[in-house]
């Protein structure tokens, strides 16, 4: 997928989708956040609500505790009233904390004053002796007002502190109504949002669609030229274009084996007329010059005999012969490669050279190229290097139209003063057809669509002038092997002076 | 006199024919090239032409169309090196009056000759 198509569709998603998330997280900040808030409020008021029933269930419990005492005093009930001092002092103090309002803390001032009225009262009575106790003393304190305003304020705080929580209440209802809001908007606005940017790349897409829709189409307009069958029309989706390239790939395809069966053609009629040509030039040298012979022969051997070979006529046949002497021999030099020019070669460099040769189009064929030679020594031979190089380049080549899809193809080179020098060719292609590997150094014979049929049979030719052997084989775990086997002439060993050679 | 005209870019071949036909009978004219020989024809207007089918400059059953274009009943032999399927076709196509394979044997070109001659004879008559 290229650049501007990957930012045309992901760069509004990214967007939008930023966009929402930044907004679901603002939205659930600010819901945690008023939650916190009430939660907080809401436990204090409980707090103080739980202070203001304490407070009037411990000055309840006081007045029961005195008046028991003030009935029937004993050291234990005197105890009693102690410890409801202590436990109404410390509610006091609580429901001091916890009043927030100006009511509560009114409330509370309230609260506090009767009960140092009340405590001052009952303290005056309690100092004083049983005696001094009147049915109507205990009767006021029965009726005390200090402890009745304790216990209307203790009332009073508590019916302000459920005021509050009901406020607090609605006040938690209306936030969730409004969390509840905008949740909704959040999911209408993502929707129509995701819908809105969904569109629009479609759209952009099936603009993009529809102009490639456009190239395919001028395309398969230009293939039409060579294949009439062909009409393609631009559309703008992805079935129509899938569609478009399987038509103009069937195009390409038929155009292809076209092309091919065509070349074939002309590499056939190109050897079929290379052997016609050969055959006509040779019946043109020799038949020519043997008619003249053959006119002049024949009037003199003629019974009316009236004019006998002169001396010219002796000079024509002469040359005549001459020419097809010469014609004959310019058929062998055309069926035979020269004589090799021999000299001390270094077939290590051979091999290089060879290998450089072929070295870009091993790599363009993904074929991985493996040079085994001796690294301590120099092998020379009795070659001419310029032929020999042909005859392994040749193999080379062979090995490597062999292996279009990529492969393995490995060069040896062995020398041992016993058998000679031996350079084997080795690949990893489908191997030499059974059908024709009696023939394979036969004239015209080739299992390739563009071979010629002559390399191997003048390479063979070229191996057996140096008094060798060319020899094709299948190797059992695959792949054709050829080895070229030179006898043992001269191998130097050089070992001292030579640098190590790295392929 | 009756005048013999052979076309044929082969010297030695041309040689022969002069050296054999060539007397008091028969006067004989040769040519090495097709055009040097439609040259001979116009000019001398020769009784019998030997033709070779593979000249240099124009191919010789090309030669052959144009001497009959204005001479329909000319006798012309045609000699050719190489004689296949195809090249009896096209020597067939332009009717001549005999076509041989070379190396020719000289009793049947004595006899072509002698027949074309006669038949020249007749039309010239």
């Amino acid at each position: 997928m290229n650049r501007r198509l990957l930012i045309q569709v992901s760069a509004p998603t990214v967007v939008i989708g930023l966009l929402l998330f930044s907004a679901c997280i603002g939205s659930a900040w600010y819901i945690h956040r008023l939650q916190t808030n009430l939660a907080s409020v809401l436990t204090e008021h409980l707090a103080s609500q739980k202070a203001a029933q304490e407070l009037e269930l411990d000055v309840r419990q006081l007045r029961y505790h005195s008046f028991l005492y003030l009935i029937d005093p004993s050291p234990d009930r005197q105890r009693k009233i102690q410890q409801d001092h202590e436990h109404f002092e410390l509610a006091l103090a609580l429901a001091r904390r916890l009043a927030i309002t100006t009511a509560e803390q009114q409330c509370v001032d309230e609260i506090e004053d009767g009960y140092r009225q009340y405590r001052g009262e009952l303290e005056r009575l309690l100092q004083s002796s049983a005696r001094e106790r009147s049915r109507g003393d205990l009767a006021r304190l029965a009726e005390a007002h200090p402890l009745r305003k304790v216990t209307d304020h203790s009332q009073t705080l508590l019916r302000l502190n459920e005021e509050m929580m009901d406020g607090i209440s609605e006040e938690s209802a209306r936030v969730s109504r409004q969390a509840n809001l905008v949740l909704i908007l959040l999911g209408f606005v993502g929707s129509a949002c995701g819908l809105f940017t969904g569109y629009g790349v479609a759209r952009g897409l099936s603009r993009s669609i529809y102009r490639l829709g456009v190239h395919v189409k001028d395309m398969a307009d230009r293939l039409d030229q060579d294949v009439a069958s062909v009409s393609v029309e631009a559309e703008g989706d992805i079935l129509g274009l899938d569609r478009q390239l399987e038509q103009v790939v069937r195009c390409v395809e038929e155009v292809a084996e076209r092309q091919q069966q065509h070349q074939r053609e002309m590499l056939r009629a190109e050897q079929l007329s290379a052997v016609g040509q050969l055959a006509a030039s040779v019946a043109h040298e020799v038949r020519n010059p043997l008619m003249a012979v053959k006119m002049l022969v024949e009037v003199t051997l003629r019974s009316e005999n009236r004019k006998p070979l002169n001396l010219d006529d002796l000079r024509v046949i002469h040359r005549e012969i001459a020419r097809l002497e010469q014609t004959v021999q310019g058929l062998l030099d055309f069926a035979r490669p020269p004589t090799p020019q021999r000299s001390d070669f270094d077939i290590g460099k051979l091999v290089t050279d060879a290998v450089d040769l072929v070295r870009a189009r091993a790599r363009q064929q993904k074929v991985e190229l493996l040079v085994i030679m001796p690294q301590d020594q120099v092998v020379l031979a009795q070659v001419d290097g310029a032929q020999l190089r042909t005859v392994l380049v040749n193999l080379l080549l062979n090995a490597l139209d062999a292996m279009p899809g990529g492969g393995s193809l490995e060069v040896a080179l062995e020398t041992s003063s016993l058998t000679g020098t031996r350079l084997t060719v080795s690949d990893t292609g489908p191997g030499i057809p059974p059908e024709i590997i009696r023939r394979l150094f036969t004239p015209f014979v080739s299992t390739k669509a563009t071979g010629t049929g002559l390399g191997l049979s003048i390479s063979r030719r070229i191996v057996e002038e140096h008094g060798g052997r060319l020899t094709g084989a299948n190797l059992p775990a695959g792949g054709a092997c050829f080895t070229i086997s030179l006898p043992a002439v001269t191998n130097a060993n050089l070992t001292a002076e030579l640098p190590v050679r790295c392929i | 006199m009756p005048t013999l005209l052979v076309i044929d870019d082969e010297e030695s071949l041309r040689y022969c024919f002069r050296r054999i036909f060539e007397g008091d009978d028969v006067q004989v004219l040769t040519a090495a090239t097709g055009t040097e020989g439609l040259n001979q024809v116009r000019k001398h207007r020769p009784d019998v032409i030997v033709l070779d089918l593979h000249l240099p400059d124009v191919p010789g059953l090309s030669v052959l169309r144009e001497i009959h274009a204005t001479d329909p009943g000319r006798p012309v032999i045609l000699i050719t090196a190489h004689l296949t399927p195809i090249t009896t076709l096209e020597c067939e196509s332009g009717e001549p009056f005999e076509y041989l394979t070379k190396p020719v044997d000289l009793e049947r070109l004595s006899k072509a000759l002698a027949r074309a001659f006669d038949v020249a004879h007749t039309c010239t008559r």
